[in-house]
């Protein structure tokens, strides 16, 4: 990334900051705005609807021009039956979206826009796609061999695109891509698990690291993420037990180039699986907590729930009713408690964490809770009266009476 | 209230120098130091979302309950039980809240929010559970959904509940019929034309207490989801009519694109962006739906998506430069 856009980045989170201060109420607007002037932001953003949208017809004129042009190219006698020429297309198209992006970051100084992030997308998934195109047709490989190279094309090609514009979700798309290589090579499961334990820790720590700039610093975030997820799906004893690593495999059982693969024996290895299952989430909690880490404390969280149901359907914990009684209880008395606790020591906090709010989230966390609330505490409606009704093609409509689920 | 930023080493770079300038106080700037350096960090989210997925559980384990041991626990002592459980729960949080208040009074304990959705839920399994098993409301049974609409609606002012106040908007829809899935039936070829209609009333409804909220400063903090529903609702059933082609489809079409510009021309004056980009999208989709019904898709669509979504963006790109829409 160019050293002018990452301070641009840079300014730009201050001045998000002194915003967010002024909201809270902490400073007035002028004092926002004086402050603000010794961090110009010499890039053009735009709000978060406006950037969403851009994005949306961005990428509708993208793909509807990539239509026309090909059928254009389709009436001007070009024949889609060569491979290679469809290939090259793609290629060229990538690259030249790819290039619209750069003008666009570089000349335009569009950043966090919509537009320019759209364009890197569709471009790598072009570049992606016609490179993977022209690997079939040169050396007519197997499935695998594609899947392989496709994916670590496109987990280089996203490395490239975090390394000069850091757009939005290439965290996540490299490191997937980088798993989804591995997950066909032979010894699957402990390259995964090998992979991304070393991947992990290092993650981590840049995405909190002082000298690299904001926005690179959220796609490591969202690499850890992935390197986490990855971690615990490689130890998760549901995908030992079911043989899950063998089964993702798209060639033989002996694996890619003729490889013999070395899984481990089931019976062996489950039992350790089943104590890593447990052991890694709370691990991560801890990490979390003791280093500050707020993803790792997300992860530990949610990994813990998917530990516990894991443990409940394997070991056949029995009634249902009374698992969810006493867990939901357990849970409300640990939040309930770990709130108080919290308030009742000094300055509010127990090594550095707090239950106090942060004025930044506050928003986005009332959202994500109606929209919860909405989605999972609404009622079922009630139907409708018989009369009136149409019928379409489908469905299963009518009738009366209050509903009982509850 | 703690305040503070994310973790971000140039905010804690910038801190002192904005003290130093005077635009922050010492006393105001040493939390936000310390947020900033990585040093404090607020786990109120995990705390909510955990106490969140305690309440879901719980009331899922109850409902479970219920259902597998019907008989062995009988009708009274299951709806006795409720109640009490569920009128605990509601007094404590009426205990325990601020005194009422027209404006934001929303209390400094967070977990009062959940407790009441608690106690609101299981009112609710309560009232299905009697209506469905003892029939006082007989014939008028949809009504318990509208009393619980109320019910939740009231506590939702009384205690300043934002999260409740979205349950009883959404449970006066389930009253009125209106659910997610049946929207998506129409939309694969379920027509159900009383649907269209609940759904224009009750975003009306919604449109109109929001507007009155903020027209008489009456609990104006809720006005603003009030109103997006409302908008959402509006313009999903003049949307399902606009696609119906069974009737007069472009009347319906063209009302539900001229809607969707009002929508989009008012929220960008009061500045709500997200009732906004629903307008945008709803506009835009109604004149592709009269487009493509009148010229045909099968030659046309490819050139109208290039060309009307660069259209768009120019549009946009104009409103967002004449609006000055702030840096997210």
């Amino acid at each position: 990334m160019r050293e002018e856009i990452a301070q641009a980045d840079r300014k730009f989170h201050v001045r998000r900051a002194l915003a967010a201060w002024r909201k809270a109420g902490l400073i007035d607007p002028g004092a926002e705005a004086a402050a603000a002037a010794g961090y110009a932001d010499d890039r053009v953003r735009t709000s978060r609807v406006f950037r969403v949208l851009f994005c949306v017809f961005t990428w509708i004129g993208i793909w509807t021009a990539y239509g026309v042009g090909l059928a254009f190219l389709s009436i001007g006698g070009m024949s889609f039956e060569s491979g290679i020429s469809f290939a090259i297309i793609h290629i060229v198209l990538g690259g030249a979206v790819l290039t619209v992006a750069e003008l666009l970051i570089s000349t335009r100084r569009f950043r966090r826009f919509g537009i320019e992030e759209a364009c890197a997308w569709i471009g790598s998934s072009f570049l992606v796609g016609g490179g993977i195109r022209c690997l079939s047709q040169i050396f007519v490989p197997g499935a695998p061999f594609l899947l392989v190279a496709g994916a670590w094309m496109c987990a280089a090609l996203s490395a490239l695109i975090i390394w000069r514009w850091a757009t939005p979700g290439m965290g996540v798309v490299a490191t997937s891509a980088l798993f989804v290589g591995l997950s066909q090579l032979p010894a699957n499961q402990l390259l995964i698990f090998v992979a991304s334990a070393v991947l992990a820790w290092p993650l981590a720590e840049l995405s909190v690291a002082a000298h690299i700039s904001p926005e690179v610093r959220r796609r490591f975030g969202e690499a850890f993420v992935v390197a986490v997820l990855a971690l615990y799906s490689a130890v998760h004893v549901e995908g030992l037990d079911r043989r899950l690593f063998r089964d993702i495999q798209l060639g033989s059982a002996s694996g890619l180039f003729g490889l013999s693969s070395s899984l481990p024996e089931k019976s062996a290895w489950v039992p350790l699986a089943f104590v890593l299952t447990i052991v890694l989430p709370l691990g991560l909690l801890l990490v979390g907590v003791r280093r500050r880490l707020r993803a790792a404390i997300d992860l530990g969280l949610l990994l813990s729930a998917a530990s516990f149901a894991t443990i409940v359907a394997r070991l056949h914990l029995e009634p249902y009713w009374l698992v969810l009684v006493v867990s939901g209880l357990a849970l409300m008395t640990f939040a309930l408690i770990g709130r108080r606790w919290l308030a009742s020591r000094a300055g509010n906090e127990w090594r550095g964490l707090t239950a106090l709010a942060l004025v930044d989230d506050r928003d986005s966390l009332g959202t994500l809770e109606v929209v919860a609330t909405l989605a999972t505490f609404s009622p079922a409606a009630r139907d409708l009266p018989a009369r009136g009704f149409e019928r379409g093609s489908g469905g299963d409509f009518g009738g009366g009476g209050a509903s009982a689920n509850f | 209230m703690l305040a503070g930023p994310m973790r971000s080493p140039e905010v804690a770079a910038a801190i002192p120098k904005l003290v130093e300038s005077g635009d922050l106080s010492p006393a105001t700037a040493a939390p936000l130091l310390r947020a900033a350096r990585g040093e404090l960090l607020s786990i109120r989210g995990e705390l909510r979302a955990i106490l969140y997925v305690g309440v879901l559980a719980l009331v899922g384990g109850i409902s479970l309950l219920i259902q597998e041991n019907l008989d062995r626990i009988g009708p009274v002592t299951i709806a006795a039980g409720l109640a009490v459980a569920a009128l605990g729960c509601l007094g404590w949080v009426l205990h325990r809240s601020p005194p009422f208040s027209w404006k934001l009074a929303a209390s400094e304990d967070w977990s009062l929010d959940y407790l009441l959705l608690l106690g609101i839920l299981l009112c609710g399994a309560d009232l299905a559970y009697i209506e469905a098993k003892f029939t006082p409301l007989g014939d008028a049974w949809s009504y318990h959904l509208l009393l619980m609409s109320l019910l939740t609606g009231g506590l939702a002012l009384r205690c300043d509940s934002r999260t409740a106040w979205s349950l009883a908007l959404s449970t006066f829809a389930a009253w009125r019929g209106v659910a997610a899935a049946r929207v998506f039936g129409e939309l694969a070829g379920i027509w159900n034309s009383p649907l269209r209609w609940n759904l224009v009333a009750c975003g009306a409804i919604f449109l109109t207490v929001g507007a009155a909220m903020r027209r008489f400063d009456r609990k104006q903090h809720f006005e603003p989801l009030t109103t997006f529903l409302g908008a959402l609702a509006l313009l999903t059933g003049l949307g399902l009519a606009a696609l119906d082609s069974r009737g007069p489809w472009m009347l319906w079409a063209l009302a539900f694109c001229a809607l969707a510009v009002i929508i989009a021309a008012a929220a960008l004056r009061a500045r709500r962006l997200m009732v906004f980009g629903l307008g945008v999208l709803a506009g835009y989709a109604g004149v592709t739906r009269l487009v493509f019904e009148l010229m045909g898709p099968a030659n046309f669509g490819c050139f109208w998506f290039a060309g009307s979504s660069v259209a768009m963006v120019l549009l946009l790109w104009f409103v967002q430069r004449r609006f000055r829409a702030e840096a997210e």
